[in-house]
């Protein structure tokens, strides 16, 4: 009876928290028109901060940054946009304390982004769910949701991104409004989503990121990466070589281990390799953190002494 | 964060069991060495006749059949009943195997008392083994609040100085402690530190590319290698009390202990994002939503089955479920699921788990020690020799985890905090991997003091050897 009557209330307040403000955000990007709704009574000071922000024009010519598709697409802060911050805008920018509230991270809703060790750390740059994600519940602020816009969303992520899960092209909020009602919304000419103009086509997109003129290939940790990838490799293939010409030198022990050594190696190249898929593939992710355990569960085999019969 | 680690979300420690008498004692007579084990070492009984040792185990609890299950391989501790110098008295015998493995025990030593329940006594045992943490969890908000403050983070800290470092140090200080250990584990303690001195080369030299993985495998390692421990004293408890659990018993009790590390670990590989480590920024899996609450429920539902199951075996053996049997996994338990509601709490975790090893180590040390001397031990050399094998593991520790990032960050000119994630990545590394390897019961040269009773140890004057029958 008692947790019937909790859950009601939780459920109570949740609602609550999520009666919107009458104003609406809308952000022009160059793949269409984004519409936010705000939660004041959930967060209120990062709505306040925000809503001021906006119309102030800070949000003009940021861009989204990050594009982590199952998870989230991330707004590059305030100080990072194109053109640079006035004085008075610059005034403006507070950090913001969190506000967890009751609030959950569903797809859509927006989340203030901060720094991982300090809750209070929030300023200007937030991400839009685009999936749930309860671990960051309680411990981000949810402050507002896409309520329009969904198709621009598929459209950023159809821009081909670096290793860094950047886009290969600059996502830039061209400008950032706020409309005082959903009426003077009605009446606003919102452009639809398009393709990004100047990103390349998915299809041709590790064409693209081998071209000169993309940052990608210059970026030596990506050079970094195949040299040690190859180093490993390497070392499998000298254990192997060195497995059959010490033949039956080495007791069944001793294979055994080097066998496992060959193991925990390509175990640890599979993990520098698929853990980015697997950001794509959430199943592979999932075979490949059940394999890791496995074979952590393997190497207790490691110069193991042989059973006497 | 283990040991001087510290993955946000959750804990992330480190740790098991050793003890180097193996080798030391087998300088010694198998027979001198018998004559002098307290009763509780004795109680499963050892003994050589050129070469083919048998074992009997006394009338009582610890008594152990041939009949009885396999014994189950340990990732870190050794199993218990097998009795302190068992394996060097024993070239025959497989020391995984234990007694209860021995085909046919024929007996030359029987004594009077029945195995120890515990290393020093009931109260003590509890309180180390897990209950202070426990106790501690339980009064902390009322102290703290419970919360991730400054003063707690400090407080962690200095203990991880005594407490987390020290049995880092501990593993070291058996693998390369003697001649003897290199040569049981030529494999280890050459290949273990090559290994991961080439992945921390490789993090220093590509810290983008090669340094969040190298993290992101101690992470995963580390609370993989708690759990090891948890099942591996429970194990050892349930010998000590001769509780002995039945083969399915003991595979839900070691799911149970096993989904509480996966389940946790599930709910933050739900997420790509990572976390960082150090400044060294490392990935999350990003494993389907549905797989945290999945492990959830197998970890209750193995929990609760492993529950019905000791029920079973109390109800039909009339008696109350060993205490100390269940104390490791209730605190695992409360370490990995409870401790996330208090921050402030998972801060000492990691001290907790290096006490867990420390104490089982500092008695299995002692009693290598007194076994290599040829008189009984007495309280004053009980003293020295621990004062000094601590003495040595808080500076081994401090070495470690302190000086070594140091010097590294010098040596490479790496900022420090990178410097200092990597060495602690590769310490605490190399630790899980030797741990592994070097408590197995399977060596035949690992002697298992595991049922020595510290009291008794230091007070035990030497035994005389009853032919079988006379004793009572």
């Amino acid at each position: 009876m008692r947790a019937a009557l909790l859950a009601a209330m939780t459920v109570a307040l949740a609602a609550r928290a999520e009666e919107p403000a009458p104003e609406r955000v809308v952000f022009h990007t160059v793949a269409g028109d984004m519409v936010f709704a705000l939660y004041p009574k959930a967060a209120p000071k990062t709505v306040q901060q925000f809503l001021a922000l906006v119309r102030a024009g800070v949000y003009d010519t940021t861009a989204f940054r990050r594009v982590r598709p199952g998870f989230i697409l991330q707004l590059s802060t305030a100080s990072d946009r194109e053109k640079p911050l006035t004085e008075a805008q610059s005034k403006l920018i507070h950090r913001l304390p969190v506000e967890p509230g009751e609030l959950k991270h569903v797809r859509g809703v927006l989340s203030m982004a901060r720094k991982e060790q300090d809750p209070d750390s929030a300023e200007t740059s937030f991400c839009i769910l685009l999936r749930p994600a309860p671990q960051l519940d309680g411990k981000y602020t949810v402050f507002g949701k896409l309520e329009s816009g969904e198709d621009v969303l598929e459209k950023i992520l159809e821009v081909p991104r670096d290793d860094r899960m950047r886009p290969v092209v600059r996502i830039e909020v061209t400008r950032a409004e706020v409309v005082s009602s959903s009426a003077a919304l009605a009446a606003m000419h919102l452009e639809p989503a398009h393709a990004v103009a100047g990103a390349p086509a998915p299809a041709k997109a590790v064409a693209a990121l081998h071209a000169a003129a993309l940052p990608v290939v210059r970026d030596p940790v990506q050079h970094k990466r195949i040299y040690f990838l190859s180093g490993g490799l390497l070392a499998i293939v000298f254990l192997g070589v060195g497995k059959v010409l010490l033949g039956k030198r080495i007791s069944s022990r001793h294979a055994t281990s080097l066998d496992l050594v060959g193991v925990l190696i390509g175990t640890f190249l599979l993990l520098v390799l698929l853990i980015p898929e697997g950001h794509r593939l959430p199943w592979l992710a999932a075979v490949l953190f059940i394999g890791v355990v496995a074979i952590l569960k393997l190497l207790g085999r490691f110069e193991t002494p042989a059973e006497r019969p | 964060m283990s040991a001087a680690s510290g993955a946000s979300g959750l804990p992330s420690p480190a740790g098991s069991a050793g003890m180097p008498a193996a080798a030391s004692a087998s300088r010694v007579p198998a027979a001198a060495r018998a004559a002098r084990l307290p009763s509780s070492a004795r109680s499963t009984g050892v003994s050589s006749s050129a070469g083919s040792a048998r074992v009997s185990a006394p009338a009582g609890p610890a008594r152990l059949s041939a009949a009885s299950p396999a014994v189950p391989r340990l990732t870190s501790l050794p199993h218990p009943a097998t009795a302190m110098s068992n394996a060097t008295a024993m070239p025959n015998a497989t020391a995984m195997s234990g007694i209860a493995a021995l085909p046919r025990p024929a007996p030359v030593l029987s004594v009077k008392r029945p195995a120890a329940k515990y290393f020093v006594s009931l109260p003590v045992d509890f309180l180390l083994i897990g209950g202070f943490s426990v106790v501690l969890f339980l009064v902390l908000p009322h102290l703290l609040d419970g919360s991730r403050t400054a003063r707690v983070i400090q407080l962690g800290m200095w203990l991880t100085w005594v407490g987390n470092w020290p049995h880092f140090s501990a593993t070291s200080h058996r693998l390369y402690g003697t001649r003897a250990h290199l040569k049981q584990y030529p494999f280890t303690a050459v290949a273990a530190p090559l290994l991961v001195a080439l992945g921390a080369a490789g993090s220093f030299a590509a810290p983008a590319v090669v340094a969040p993985y190298f993290v992101k495998l101690l992470l995963l390692w580390s609370p993989f290698h708690y759990s090891g421990q948890t099942f591996g004293i429970s194990q050892l408890y349930a010998r000590r009390a001769g509780h002995r659990p039945t083969g399915l018993e003991r595979s839900f009790l070691m799911a149970f202990i096993y989904g509480t590390f996966i389940a946790r670990t599930l709910l933050f590989e739900a997420s790509p994002t990572g976390s960082q480590y150090y400044g060294i920024a490392y990935p999350g899996f990003g494993v389907p939503q549905v797989l945290p609450a999945a492990a959830n429920v197998l970890t209750y539902a193995s929990g609760a089955v492993f529950l019905l199951l000791l029920a079973r075996t109390c109800v039909r053996e009339r008696k109350l479920p060993p205490l100390m049997y269940l104390l490791p996994a209730a605190t695992q338990y409360v370490w990995f699921y409870v401790a996330g509601a208090r921050p402030g709490f998972a801060e000492f975790v990691p001290f907790f788990h290096g006490l867990q090893y420390l104490v089982i180590a500092w008695a299995m040390n002692l009693s290598g020690k007194a076994l290599d001397q040829k008189a009984p031990a007495t309280p004053r050399f009980a003293l020295n020799e621990s004062a000094k094998w601590y003495a040595i593991n808080v500076a081994g520790g401090a070495a470690l985890f302190y000086v070594l990032p140091l010097i590294a960050a010098d040596a490479t000119g790496a900022p420090k905090a990178l410097a200092t994630g990597i060495v602690l990545a590769a310490v605490q590394i190399h630790h899980f991997f030797v741990d592994g390897v070097i408590w197995k019961l399977k060596s035949q040269t690992v002697a298992s003091p595991l049922l020595v009773n510290i009291q008794e140890l230091v007070h035990s004057e030497p035994v005389r050897a009853v032919p079988q029958g006379v004793a009572a």
